[in-house]
């Protein structure tokens, strides 16, 4: 199979040692077809794999550190789509991607949100482009459960033995995953009920408790504008007005807000939002403003929590 | 202060809470999303001993109030939200970053005397001799240096306090006054430059009417020459709709009006689209983005949608 038709996304299952020779052949054979290819994986791995591959012309292959892009894992999605609208623009029929958004040492919050972001990138694509993307997956380092959920999120699977379609099509129809209940701080720092009338105090609430558990000054700016988005969300479309809660984890701040509004688009808190001005973006620009965002929403209502890194934390 | 087991609207033990409540008592350090009139001064706590406890950052204008017998708060001088808001536009609509600029250069220099004057202060206090001669002596001489220095604060920044419509020469004579009567007092405490204070009067500022209007959280002046807005505080949902009422007014102008931002302290993503929309559409210029609204227009990915040549010179960034 050296290309395909329509979106392919798929897990590679590899062993620590040999991730250059399971990934390296692919990257090449894109360049055999001249297909352009975007490589987002750890900074080590660019290295490893560009060595191997050697100097490509035309810009053909380009390499960018998962570590920073994906972070937040709902910034991969808008660069893969970056990537696809930029190469169709310039006449590509076809491309390629290599993605890995989960690494060991993935916060637990963050892993669930990489699974989320892989289920729903089979939503984002569906089958509109020639886009075939694999994501590795070290299943030497990795637990069996992110394995587990590799399996479900991607429609093909290879590991050693070979090629297989997934054993689920829990990927096909992505809902927000409120059946997976977010864990409850243990201590928390603040709270407050919140409508239109008083978003300067949620403000002030939430700027004085992230100054206090260290933030910097320019983060508790951008901190405090994406919490006071997704309050405005909820004064706007979750029933007048919500609730808000805010905590510490680890080195991170923590911010919940909780509103009787029901979420029917899964991809509404990555998708770029339109040159037209008057184009909603309070979700996105939260996303962009946040280390991590979890939006859960059910037939009861939504729940945002916004984390923000405070300070560093000891390994 | 805000927790839900009070009412955050009336702020807990006190029933109706007072008008002058400073609601950004803990974020001291961190002005810029937290009151817009906020003023950074040093503050040595100390014992009720006259110990110092050590420094920390306060405003300018945090006094405590007594809300009943023996019930403290953290009272602003400048009275109410409105009065706050008045102040600001008294101090120079659209210069307030020059009063903040201001205000850090005077710290540098007041840091650079202040372990002086309480050391000189302390050893004064404590020396045993019944005339302190010697003691006093240095007191008034540490005390001297400072006003030199002051002094040539005030002539180093004279135009920019003038800018401000401060007087150079009363501040002179106001540090003077102060530090005389420091000089005197038996307590370890920093001289204050505040209470009698010009820039603390909220009465001079503009009045409400026609061109100068009060919504929740926002100060919009209207401007004729050039012909424009400036907006003063907070925009968000609580004022959209007079914001865009207002830059509405301003269509058709030519050449564009200026609108003034450099004293808007928190905009909402409803705000910047707003402002994206009316400069795109030619009427208006937008001026005086703070470092901030910057960096959140680029999260809300409307600097792109502003044409290269806007992105550039219409929403100029305040150096």
């Amino acid at each position: 199979l050296s290309s395909v038709s329509g979106f392919r996304h798929e897990a590679v299952l590899y062993q620590s040692d040999d991730f250059v020779e399971r990934i390296a052949p692919f990257i090449s054979d894109g360049i055999a077809n001249g297909e352009p290819t975007l490589v987002m994986v750890s900074r080590g791995k660019i290295g490893a794999l560009s060595d191997r591959i050697g100097t490509v012309s035309d810009g053909l292959v380009e390499f960018r550190d998962m570590a920073e892009q994906g972070s937040n894992p709902a910034r991969i999605i808008p660069a893969w789509q970056d990537f696809a609208v930029r190469q169709s623009d310039r006449g590509a029929a076809r491309m390629r991607g290599v993605g890995e958004p989960i690494w060991p040492g993935r916060t637990s919050a963050q892993l669930e949100e990489c699974h989320w972001h892989e289920a729903l990138i089979n939503r984002a694509f569906g089958m509109r482009q020639d886009f075939w993307l694999i994501c590795p997956y070290d299943s030497a380092l990795l637990e069996a459960s992110v394995l587990d959920a590799a399996r479900t999120t991607h429609p093909w699977v290879r590991d050693i033995s070979g090629i297989a379609a997934s054993a689920s099509d829990a990927f096909a129809t992505p809902q927000l995953p409120l059946a997976s209940a977010m864990g409850e701080p243990e201590r928390i720092e603040a709270t407050m009920i919140f409508d239109r009338d008083n978003l300067t105090q949620l403000r002030a609430m939430v700027a004085t408790e992230s100054a206090r558990a260290g933030m910097s000054a320019s983060g508790v700016d951008d901190f405090v504008l994406a919490v006071s988005e997704v309050a405005t969300n909820s004064i706007a479309h979750g029933g007048g007005g919500g609730s808000a809660r805010l905590w510490r984890d680890r080195g991170d701040v923590v911010c919940e807000i909780g509103d009787t509004g029901i979420m029917v688009e899964p991809l509404a808190d990555r998708t770029r939002p339109d040159a037209d001005p008057m184009d909603a973006r309070g979700l996105w620009a939260a996303n962009q403003l946040c280390d991590l965002v979890q939006v859960r929403s059910g037939d009861t209502g939504s729940v945002v929590r916004l984390r923000r890194r405070a300070r560093a934390t000891a390994a | 202060l805000l927790a839900s087991e009070s009412n955050p609207a009336t702020g807990s033990a006190f029933g109706a809470e007072p008008v002058d409540w400073c609601h950004f008592g803990q974020s001291f350090d961190r002005p810029s999303t937290g009151c817009p009139a906020f003023q950074r001064i040093p503050f040595i706590a100390a014992t009720s001993y006259g110990k110092p406890l050590g420094a920390h950052v306060a405003c300018a204008h945090l006094q405590v109030g007594e809300a009943q017998r023996n019930q403290f708060y953290p009272r602003c001088a400048l009275g109410s939200d409105r009065d706050r808001l008045r102040w600001i536009a008294m101090v120079g609509l659209g210069k307030f970053e020059v009063l903040r600029e201001l205000n850090a250069a005077f710290e540098v220099m007041y840091a650079a005397s202040l372990r002086q004057l309480i050391a000189a202060k302390a050893a004064m206090l404590t020396d045993p001799t019944p005339e302190k001669g010697v003691t006093r002596t240095t007191l008034a001489a540490v005390v001297q240096s400072f006003l030199k220095d002051f002094g040539d604060f005030v002539d180093a920044h004279a135009a920019r306090i003038e800018e401000i419509g401060v007087a150079p020469a009363s501040l002179t004579a106001r540090a003077a006054e102060v530090l005389a009567e420091w000089q005197r007092s038996a307590r370890v405490d920093l001289p204050t430059f505040d209470g009698r204070e010009p820039l603390r009067r909220a009465d001079a500022g503009p009045e409400i009417g026609e061109n100068v209007v009060l919504v929740p959280g926002l100060l919009m002046a209207r401007t004729s020459d050039p012909r424009g807005l400036t907006l003063v505080g907070q925009i968000d949902e609580a004022n959209l709709d007079d914001v865009v009422a207002a830059l509405g007014e301003l269509t058709g102008s030519s050449p564009p009006a200026i609108v003034d931002v450099s004293a808007v302290n928190f905009c909402s993503v409803a705000g910047m689209r707003a402002l994206v929309a009316a400069a795109i559409g030619g009427d208006v210029a937008v001026t005086g983005v703070q470092p901030q609204l910057r960096r959140a227009l680029s999260a809300a990915g409307l600097l792109e949608s502003l044409p290269p040549e806007d992105a550039a010179t219409t929403l100029e960034v305040a150096s």
